[in-house]
């Protein structure tokens, strides 16, 4: 297979590991703000470079967010890139507030993406035996419509698999993404890993 | 013969929840993937017990362990999620759950707790 297109047991098995990186990432942010951070069902879906600005904006529409981005590398190679709504987004620097003497937006932004992208990713390498780098998080934008984050024109990519995960606070309505990109020419191997964490499994 | 009910909305989970049953009991289990399709399971037989997701479209695990708070349905849960935080441990626990194991599923974790419902 040589698109960014998994077979139906491989997308499961990303999901169902997905699943248990998010349960990771979950805790650690409960833990950091002190608060119960509901959690959904991860979605799984291949992306051309072109369709990804129509993919952000499936994220979280119209509404106004603030983005992080950051690079991974070595046995899978991408970009994560937080997404924090700004509907609730006092909530969240109340909480952090409460467990830290008050940064400023930027470094809160920063900490969080930080923490998110390094629970999921770290608990995806795990779970298939992949070894991952990370670059230092990049504030995008403090305020910006999804649709306009990403230039598809200076993409690294044509081709790549997306694995959305979200995290909302209990008793808020924020929200936030982390959008996971893994790049076409890391999709061999994932595949590999794939089949080997379901031949585990006696799958 | 009593079976064991495993809900959750991953088949891949699902199947590495039965691969981990004792004795012949993966083969007489029966599988839900949401809720919904739990309580109707429930609402209909008693199971010696039953491997409950969390975080599951339609109807997720909290919602059917207050449904069968409401109902007044027995039944042997054990919670296995993804969703390690201490409050949602908690909450099952106060929802009626007998016991939270953390995903993946770990054999041993999950026999040991069984056998508590007799299930061996």
């Amino acid at each position: 297979m040589s698109d960014n297109h998994l077979t139906p047991d491989q997308t499961e098995a990303l999901q169902e590991i997905s699943n248990v990186a998010m349960g990771r990432a979950g805790d650690a942010l409960a833990r950091l703000l002190n608060v119960f951070v509901r959690l959904s069902v991860p979605r799984i879906r291949p992306v051309q470079g072109s369709d990804l600005v129509g993919a952000l904006g499936q994220v979280q529409g119209d509404a106004w967010v603030a983005a992080v981005r950051q690079g991974f590398h070595h046995t899978l190679r991408g970009e994560a890139l937080v997404l924090f709504g700004q509907e609730g987004r006092q909530d969240l620097a109340a909480a952090l507030g409460h467990a830290h003497q008050r940064d400023s937006d930027d470094e809160m932004l920063l900490e969080l993406g930080n923490l998110l992208v390094g629970a999921c990713l770290c608990g995806i390498g795990e779970q298939i035996g992949a070894d991952l780098g990370f670059s230092p998080p990049v504030l995008m934008a403090e305020q910006t419509r999804p649709i306009d984050l990403v230039d598809p024109n200076i993409l690294h990519w044509r081709r790549a698999l997306l694995v959305e995960i979200e995290f909302g606070l209990e008793h808020s309505a924020f929200v936030s993404h982390v959008l996971i990109l893994l790049a076409e020419d890391s999709l061999p191997k994932l595949r590999e890993a794939l089949d080997r964490f379901l031949a585990e499994l006696g799958l | 013969m009593t079976a064991i009910l495993v809900v959750d909305d991953s088949m891949i989970s699902r199947r590495a929840t039965l691969a981990q049953l004792p004795g012949d009991w993966a083969a007489r289990a029966v599988q839900a993937a949401n809720g919904r399709e739990a309580l109707e399971q429930l609402r209909s037989r008693r199971f010696a017990a039953v491997v409950l997701d969390l975080n599951m479209p339609e109807m997720d695990g909290y919602a059917l362990l207050a449904a069968l708070q409401q109902e007044q349905i027995e039944a042997f849960v054990v919670v296995l999620s993804a969703d390690v935080q201490p409050r949602a441990m908690a909450r099952v626990i106060t929802l009626g759950a007998a016991a939270f194991l953390p995903k993946p599923v770990q054999g041993e974790a999950l026999r040991a707790v069984l056998a508590d419902a007799g299930v061996a």
